[in-house]
């Protein structure tokens, strides 16, 4: 009892440990941030590419596979796999209001999309808003407007009924395309990372242009061209996805890229090319160049991918008629390996710097101590003297070194966590509203948190923390708010400067790979964070707990 | 003489210093018997503080004995003559040895503490705030040492050093840096404990302080000069 009685006296009365738990603070809310961004990016990333990938996915080249959909069947009925869905990938071009831009296409069932990886919470877009327009052109009252109401209502934005349709003169339009939002050349992100809707774009058609492959993976001459009418957009996160990406029906694509079912003629030798005739009538598959899979409840997606592998192989093995290469499986960060890797690589060099941060941290606690030891030679020679042990001299020290730690790392998760969420405020307000009030506000806001922290600091050392709390912070926002003023008053021409020049943007949401500074809090990285911090503060605190539990009584008091 | 509670038994200690072996104390047999109020005298040098510090098992001796009740103090383990200190002995120091931290009722009732006899941290307290009640401070109970005169300090540490009711007070030049009038406060404080039955020992080169001993002993350069009844 001894022990914690002077722990919490040295802790209050010594200005030392409470600035080495304040580094410890601030290391440790370091490492939070540091963290937390880089794990934020790397699961708004891994987030954003599972949505967009599925977990599993059997991939095979640009011109497909065919009997991908006796294939899925028997993969389906693997126990590691809850369900899966054709689907096609392939470059292409669209033309969107005169724009051309090179996109990555994808046809799929939006439905099986939605089952299988969740795209829906990615839709910019609700219904009232897309409604908007075609209220104001055409009335509530109109055929055309309740055939758009019907359509934008519907579950899904693709409608693959509406694969069949050719042009925009049928009455809900053409096919119907899903755009990344950074796709539409005509949108932009506001300064803040936000976007308006572009009342203009909807329900304009889009032209887009593909190369058929045949099987042997030679392109066609001849480019395939189609309008879609794009119902919606959608916004992952991810500036490469949302830059790059359509989503159109299946059966659109698949027929746009030759990969539909066909029958055709094989050349013998009794066939005509002048007039068409002899040959042999034969069937050419349907081609997918990609299956994406859900992984079913609690399987591991590398023992999915891994059995999903195994029957592909099984499945050409039993089958000797295929012409084109097999497929192969993997998983979707297989897939986007390279950038994950990259933003894996750089969270274990945090991880490294966290290590370093830890190694500093007990250095700095020893060095703490190693001096307040020196200081505290007499106190220990007394305690000794009274009859304390040197198991109790030791518990002493370290039990003062685990207090600095629990401090410190409780202070600096808080610290952390608050910055971590405020981090995208923060940046938003140095960025953009430099103004009078701004830094008439954030002085007396400054002054006032310095006030508190001085109020704390002089409140926990003479036991009057409410006195002081209700004089220092008022006093240091005035304090602050006063030259401030004068400032802004007086010189006009530095708050222009400071306007026009200094628009300090930590990150920039308009220009950067995500919109928005990632702000993921993980409670267990959190807790093994701030437990580091205290196991290096008790390791700090050893050696000097051994150095004054050493000590011989006889000799500290002769110390005087 | 009752039966003793401390002995000495051919008593030595040595220190190396520079290479050169220092003899401080020198073959020291003396005895105090429970009750007594002993008084060490002698000049600085002589090695009264030593003789303090090997009594009150904070140095062990390079020859001899320190007879606790019969038994031999240094054949102890260090947790025993650890428990020693808390339980059977009281310190009081020249520079009263506060800790500085601490305010004058928690500098008492950390030895108690220390103790951990079963009794509870109130328990403590109040016998804590009893002491110093004892010694005359119940009005500086909060102050820190810092706030305390010289005397007010050497009262906080009798209080301390009673806390556990020790069987001995062993005191090392407790007026030795006090005015004297407060000296002579302190003195009259120790002739109150001893009047009430406290065993103790006093160290001091002051004639003064020896005069109001039941006994004294004389060191003369780390060897028993003489002892006499005062």
């Amino acid at each position: 009892m001894y022990k914690l009685l002077l722990i919490l006296k040295y802790l209050r009365r010594k200005l030392a440990p409470l600035f080495a738990a304040l580094a410890v603070m601030l290391c440790t809310a370091m490492v939070i941030i540091v963290m937390s961004v880089m794990g934020g990016f790397l699961d708004q990333f891994r987030e954003s590419a599972r949505n967009l990938t599925g977990d599993v996915i059997v991939e095979g080249s640009l011109q497909g596979f065919e009997q991908y959909e006796e294939l899925l069947a028997v993969i389906e009925a693997l126990p590691e796999i809850e369900r899966g869905t054709p689907l096609i990938e392939t470059f292409g071009l669209i033309n969107f209001r005169d724009s051309a831009k090179p996109v990555r296409v994808q046809g799929v069932d939006m439905a099986e999309l939605e089952a299988i990886v969740g795209y829906k919470h990615t839709l910019v877009w609700d219904t009232e808003e897309l409604l908007e327009l075609p209220r104001d052109l055409f009335g509530e009252d109109n055929e055309r407007y309740r055939q758009i109401e019907e359509q934008l209502t519907r579950d899904h934005p693709i409608d693959p009924a509406s694969a069949d349709r050719e042009t925009s003169d049928e009455p809900i339009g053409p096919p119907e395309a899903l755009i990344g939002i950074e796709v539409n050349p005509f949108q932009f992100r506001d300064e803040n990372g936000q976007y308006d809707i572009d009342r203009t774009w909807a329900r304009a058609p889009i032209t887009l242009t593909v190369v058929p492959l045949t099987s042997g993976g030679a392109t066609s001459l001849e480019q395939e061209r189609k309008e879609f009418v794009v119902v919606n957009e959608f916004k992952s996160g991810l500036f490469d996805i949302d830059g790059q990406y359509v989503f159109v029906p299946f059966e659109t694509l698949q027929k746009m890229l030759a990969m539909d079912e066909r029958q055709a003629r094989e050349i013998t030798e009794d066939f005509n090319p002048e007039t068409g005739e002899g040959g042999r009538e034969i069937t050419i598959p349907g081609r997918a160049n990609r299956l994406i899979l859900k992984v079913a409840p609690g399987v591991d997606v590398i023992d999915a991918r891994n059995a999903v592998q195994r029957t592909i192989a099984t499945f050409y093995d039993e089958r000797e008629s295929f012409q084109l290469a097999k497929p192969r499986a993997l998983t979707w960060e297989d897939v986007h390996s390279q950038i994950i890797g990259a933003v894996k690589n750089e969270k274990n060099l945090v991880s490294f710097l966290f290590g370093v941060i830890s190694l500093v941290a007990i250095f700095m606690v020893a060095t703490t101590f190693y001096t307040l030891i020196q200081d505290k030679t007499r106190d220990i020679g007394i305690l000794r003297a009274i009859g304390a042990t040197r198991k109790g001299i030791l518990g002493l020290f370290v039990g003062y070194g685990l207090a600095i730690g629990v401090l410190g790392a409780v202070g600096g998760t808080a610290l952390g966590i608050g910055v971590v969420r405020a981090l995208n405020l923060v940046q938003y307000f140095l960025g953009h509203y430099l103004g009078v009030t701004s830094l008439l506000i954030g002085s007396a806001v400054l002054g006032g948190l310095l006030g508190l922290i001085v109020a704390i600091l002089i409140g926990f050392r003479q036991r009057r923390m409410v006195y002081w709390i209700k004089r220092l912070p008022i006093a240091g926002a005035t304090l602050l708010f006063l030259p401030s003023l004068v400032v802004v008053l007086s010189m006009s021409q530095v708050n222009a400067w400071l306007n026009g020049n200094i628009r300090f943007v930590m990150w920039d949401p308009a220009t950067y790979f995500f919109d928005r500074i990632p702000d993921r809090i993980d409670p267990l990285e959190i807790t093994l964070i701030a437990a580091g911090m205290i196991v290096s503060c008790v390791i700090g605190s050893l050696i000097p707990a051994l150095i004054a539990s050493s000590l011989e009584p006889v000799e500290t008091l002769r110390y005087e | 003489m009752s039966e003793p509670i401390l002995e000495t038994r051919g008593l030595g200690r040595t220190f190396a210093e520079g290479g050169r072996e220092l003899r401080v104390l020198d073959g020291v047999d003396t005895a105090i018997a429970a009750g007594e109020k002993l008084a060490i005298l002698g000049r600085s040098g002589s090695g009264k503080s030593t003789l303090l510090h090997l009594i009150g098992g904070l140095d062990t001796p390079t020859d001899g004995q320190v007879l606790f009740r019969g038994a031999d103090l240094h054949g102890l383990t260090e947790p025993q003559i650890d428990a020693y200190r808390r339980k059977h002995v009281g310190l009081v120091f020249q520079f009263y040895h506060l800790l500085p931290e601490l305010s004058a009722v928690e500098n008492v009732l950390i030895g108690g503490l220390i103790a951990d006899d079963g009794r509870t941290k109130h328990e403590v307290k109040q016998r804590a705030e009893a002491l110093l009640e004892r010694v005359g401070l119940q009005d500086r109970t909060k102050h820190r040492p810092a706030k305390l005169s010289g005397g007010e300090r050497q009262r906080v540490a009798i209080a301390r050093a009673l806390i556990n009711e020790p069987d001995v007070l062993l005191a090392d030049e407790p007026t030795g840096n006090l005015d004297a009038d407060t000296g002579k406060a302190i003195l009259d404080l120790f002739h109150e404990l001893h009047a009430e039955g406290q065993t103790m020992v006093l160290v001091t080169h002051d004639d003064n302080v020896a005069d109001a001993a039941d006994r004294v002993v004389t060191l003369v350069r780390g060897q028993l000069s003489s002892d006499t009844p005062a």
